[in-house]
């Protein structure tokens, strides 16, 4: 574990580094200056100054972006041009809800996924092979914020659930009942998504020969499929949960709005919509650095689990 | 290996009620985008108890597909089996139910592969899949019948020439050298004591010498357990050293059998000839024959030849109509316990003008 | 054992034939539904004037959110507007920047991959580092982004959602190019003096070929998805124009009292997405099996 930190760290700052300079320059790219974009075509100049001079713009670019750096380097994501609050702070009052929203999607998606992808891997080429592929192509073919829509009508209206908001943890049987239908909207496409792969690379095991060799040894065939084809697989269908993670964190952003529910997300669709730049480019910072420790810290676990890694 | 050798290991010729396996008639097809292709038809032989049956042939003969039938090991599908009987120790395989088949496997018969590096699973350690071995067919294994089957495990890979028993148990398949990995295979194959071992190719992914290693445990093992075995290869210089009978596949079908003096002496099919004569001879070098390849390349099993399957490439044939119409079926020649598959089996001369192939050589 | 059994593989009947050149050009019955769903799609986003009912921005406030009639085959919205009309005029906005983002992406994103697996050394270092950053931000926040910063006309939306998928198809080339490079036509063919730009056109491209055709086709449902989701969020082309995501989302208000607006509407995202993923799996049946699976994002 000490040995990857520092190359999770060097990972992170290279990320947050890139990202946070094309964003930077990206806004300021933007065609009569983000004052402009941020008052309007019509605004008066005098309006116009005004917000440059709040927001640093008359200076040369240069300065500027080192003065950005600088500040991303204390950690601070500068003030909210609309609320003028520091970004982090509302972004971390959000965080744990898009957090929370996409574990749960995750391990709908990888639990449903791979049951779905062993059992048709199982009867592969047989009727419920084909049943599950269609059910999988159909499924896949849903957006998940469509899936989010027909819950609210087909469940939520009918059963009661919430629709709307999110509770604090600190009271889970109402943070669960809001978690509920919009992690299943996340997690239905992504069991689609995983049990295609997963079909696959257990067909792939399933050929290989020493599954030949365990059916003629006489165990049971859950038990050749379970520990001698999806344990072997399971290292690839594991490394797909960083992919599949990025993809999580993108479906949220439309899933919190579906469900109106408070989240990076939502934070970030109202803060374009309000041109809010400093709030949209430290959401999108914050997002990327998220997606970089997840993905390291998956790729550490993946050399815990295979022993041909761990051995060498 | 010279008071394991193998006169005394082979034993006389058993009578026929010591059978322990009988394979009767069995067909197995393959359903393809090109149509059903039969990789087996109508193959029969018996293999009794404590002797070893070579079966021989080119790639695509239909050879392992045979004996993986026996096992219901054919993925289906595409695999099905049309016809034919399987019986083990006196009881039917075929129509088996998968408990019941499950029951049979590893434990009255078991198999070895041709590449002990793909055969292994790679993310288990060699000592857990023994020991699965033995435990997947112990309903709820006590603590206790896990230590001894860990235990086993190692009696076992001591038994077949590993070294450090103790310690290669926790090592993992890539660990090990090839030979090493195929005695952990036999090592596997054995734990539950069947009667009869398959081993597929078990010498082809491996060097010369290793290969004379892994005959020799064959042997020992065969002498210590009296386990008949079924030897799959299209090694004729294995056969010779291995087998006690040897049956000859050609394009799915059986086209001689016999015992391996006999086959070897006087073969009684064109095929069986053009094999022996192309397998370099292990006979001192003074009288060491020319290899003679066999023209033409086996048929494409979806498109087989009428009449006789070998007739085209066939040093006898000379264009005589009944081999192209009618196909020969297995018959006894010379003796009854000699069969062969061709109409004129009495012309098939000798393997060698000037003398006899030397088949108790090593 | 005495008799042979005839071989049904010897005598294939002439209906199997057929139906083998059927399955090859069309890969499968699912494949064909794929062909037939795009095919109604693309008539109607051609010529939605023609085929439409009515006018998709004539507003009858009086009789808005009425339900489904003879008049009206899927009710008005809450202007009053026809639905079905909307929803063909609506085909033209996603399945013109659906294509057109792919096409992009495709053109930008192969070429770079290829010159990374070709050239190696500091070209492929640059690109594929900068690819590896740009993979960790989901695409439609791409999109959103560079929506939110230079506004959303169909042009503006392809680029946007072009950018998110430039890395998968440089990613998705530069394996295989890698492999190439070392083969003996390759190398062959560079020793005699080959230039690396016919090289890369004459020996690499072709190889690649059909599995960016699969990919290209599986993400086609792809963008469309993040077009349909762009105009959910209201960051879509402006209305009165009609999106399907747009009227997903005003369905939505109305999903107690007419639940069949939101509902139509996300069914014709969906049919776009189940065609180009049912011709997309059908192209690597016959094409290329072994086709990674479908980039998401």
């Amino acid at each position: 574990m000490p040995r990857y930190l520092p190359r999770l760290l060097v990972r992170l700052v290279l990320t947050v580094f890139v990202v946070a300079s094309a964003v930077f320059f990206g806004v300021r790219m933007v065609p009569g200056g983000p004052a402009t974009a941020l008052l309007g075509a019509d605004a008066s100049p005098v309006d116009i100054a005004a917000v440059n001079e709040k927001l640093g713009l008359e200076e040369p670019l240069i300065v500027q972006y080192g003065r950005f750096l600088g500040q991303l380097a204390t950690g601070s994501l500068g003030n909210s041009l609309v609320s003028d609050r520091p970004v982090t702070a509302s972004i971390m009052a959000v965080l744990p809800h898009t957090l929370e929203l996409a574990i749960a999607g995750m391990a709908i998606g990888m639990v449903g996924g791979v049951l779905l992808g062993v059992f048709t891997a199982a009867y592969r080429n047989r009727a419920p092979d084909y049943i599950g592929r269609v059910l999988s192509l159909t499924l896949l073919s849903f957006p998940s914020y469509y899936i989010g829509v027909l819950l609210i009508f087909l469940v939520a209206l009918r059963v009661g659930l919430p629709t709307s908001g999110a509770a604090p943890l600190s009271d889970p049987l109402q943070n669960l009942s809001q978690l509920i239908l919009p992690a299943l909207a996340l997690g239905i496409v992504g069991t689609a998504y995983v049990a295609r792969v997963t079909r696959g690379l257990m067909l792939e095991v399933l050929d290989e020969d020493h599954v030949r060799t365990a059916r003629a040894k006489g165990i049971s065939e859950f038990r050749v499929l379970i520990r001698h084809a999806l344990q072997p697989a399971s290292l690839p269908i594991a490394s797909l949960g960083g992919l599949f993670f990025i993809v999580l964190i993108g479906d949220a952003v439309l899933i919190e709005t579906v469900f109106a529910r408070p989240g990076l997300g939502t934070l970030m669709v109202d803060a374009m919509l309000a041109r809010d730049y400093t709030m949209v480019q430290g959401a999108v910072i914050v997002v990327a650095a998220v997606i970089v420790v997840v993905n390291s810290l998956l790729e550490i676990v993946y050399r815990l689990i295979d022993p041909r890694i761990r051995v060498k | 290996m010279t008071e394991l050798a193998r006169p005394a290991a082979r034993p006389a010729a058993m009578p026929a009620s010591d059978v322990f396996l009988q394979v009767r008639n069995l067909t197995t097809v393959f359903d393809t985008a090109r149509g059903t292709v039969a990789a087996v038809t109508d193959v029969s032989y018996d293999v009794r108890a404590g002797e070893t049956v070579g079966i021989v042939g080119e790639s695509g003969s239909g050879k392992s597909v045979s004996a993986m039938s026996m096992l219901g090991l054919i993925p289906q599908p595409p695999g099905r089996i049309v016809s034919g009987e399987v019986l083990v120790g006196g009881r039917e395989i075929i129509g088996m139910g998968r408990r019941e088949l499950r029951a049979v496997r590893g434990v009255d018969v078991s198999m070895i592969f041709q590449d002990p590096m793909t055969s292994l699973n790679p993310v288990h350690t060699v000592g857990a899949q023994i020991v699965e071995a033995i435990l997947g067919h112990v309903r709820r294994p006590s603590r206790a019948v896990r230590r001894q089957a860990r235990q086993r495990a190692v009696e076992l890979l001591e038994a077949v020439g590993v070294s450090a028993p103790h310690e290669r148990v926790h090592q993992y398949p890539h660990q090990l050298s090839g030979g090493m990995r195929q005695r952990v295979m036999i090592a596997m194959a054995m734990s539950n004591n069947p009667r009869l071992l398959i081993a597929d190719e078990p010498t082809t992914a491996l060097d010369v010498t290793i290969q004379a290693q892994i005959m020799r445990i064959l042997r020992e093992v065969q002498q210590s357990t009296g386990i008949s075995i079924v030897l799959i290869t299209h090694d004729m210089g294995l056969i010779a050293q291995m087998a006690h009978r040897v049956v000859v596949m050609y394009a799915g079908r059986v086209v001689e059998s016999g015992a391996v003096e006999d086959v070897f002496l006087r073969p009684r099919h064109p095929y069986t000839l053009g094999l022996l004569r192309s397998f370099p001879s292990n006979a001192p070098a003074g009288r060491r024959q020319r290899m003679l390849p066999i023209p033409g390349l086996p048929p494409d099993p979806a498109a087989l030849p009428p009449g006789c399957s070998f007739a085209p490439r066939c040093s006898l044939w000379a264009e005589r109509q009944r081999c192209t119409d009618e196909p020969p079926t297995l018959r006894p020649a010379d003796t009854d316990e000699h069969l062969s598959a061709c109409h004129f089996w009495s012309e098939v001369g000798p393997i060698h003008a000037e003398g006899e192939v030397d088949v108790s050589s090593h | 054992m005495t008799t042979i059994e005839s071989h049904p593989s010897r005598t294939p009947t002439r209906r199997r034939s057929v139906a083998r050149a059927a399955r090859k050009y069309c890969g499968s019955p699912m494949a064909v539904a794929g062909y037939c769903i795009l095919l109604i799609l693309v008539v109607v986003a051609l010529m939605p004037g023609q085929l439409a009912p009515y006018d998709p921005h004539a507003q009858n406030v009086a009789r808005a959110l009425e339900g489904p009639s003879g008049e009206h085959l899927l009710g008005l919205d809450q202007y009053g507007r026809d639905i079905l009309s909307r929803l063909m005029h609506g085909a033209r906005v996603s399945l013109a920047v659906g294509l057109l983002a792919v096409s992009m992406a495709l053109v930008v994103g192969i070429p770079l991959g290829i010159a990374a697996g070709y050239f190696g050394g500091w070209v492929e270092t640059a690109i594929m580092w900068v690819v590896d950053v740009m993979l960790s931000i989901p695409g439609i926040i791409l999109a959103l982004l560079f929506v939110a910063l230079f506004g959303s006309g169909v042009v503006n939306m392809s680029i946007a959602i072009a950018i998110g998928f430039v890395p998968t198809f440089a990613r998705l080339s530069h394996s295989p190019t890698l492999s190439y490079r070392q083969r003996e036509f390759v190398q062959g063919s560079i020793a005699f003096g080959g230039r690396s730009l016919w090289v890369m056109r004459r020996h690499i491209w072709p190889n690649l070929r059909s599995q960016m055709l699969i990919i290209g086709c599986l993400t086609a449902g792809t963008t469309i998805r993040i077009e349909a989701g762009l105009s959910f969020l209201g960051l879509g082309v402006a209305p009165p124009t009609a999106t399907w995501g747009g009227m997903l989302r005003d369905g939505m208000l109305y999903l107690q009292s007419v639940p069949l607006y939101s509902i139509v509407a996300g069914l014709a995202i969906f049919s776009a997405i189940v065609a180009f993923n049912l011709i997309g799996d059908g192209l690597r049946d016959i094409l290329d099996p072994r086709t990674p699976e479908r980039p998401v994002g």
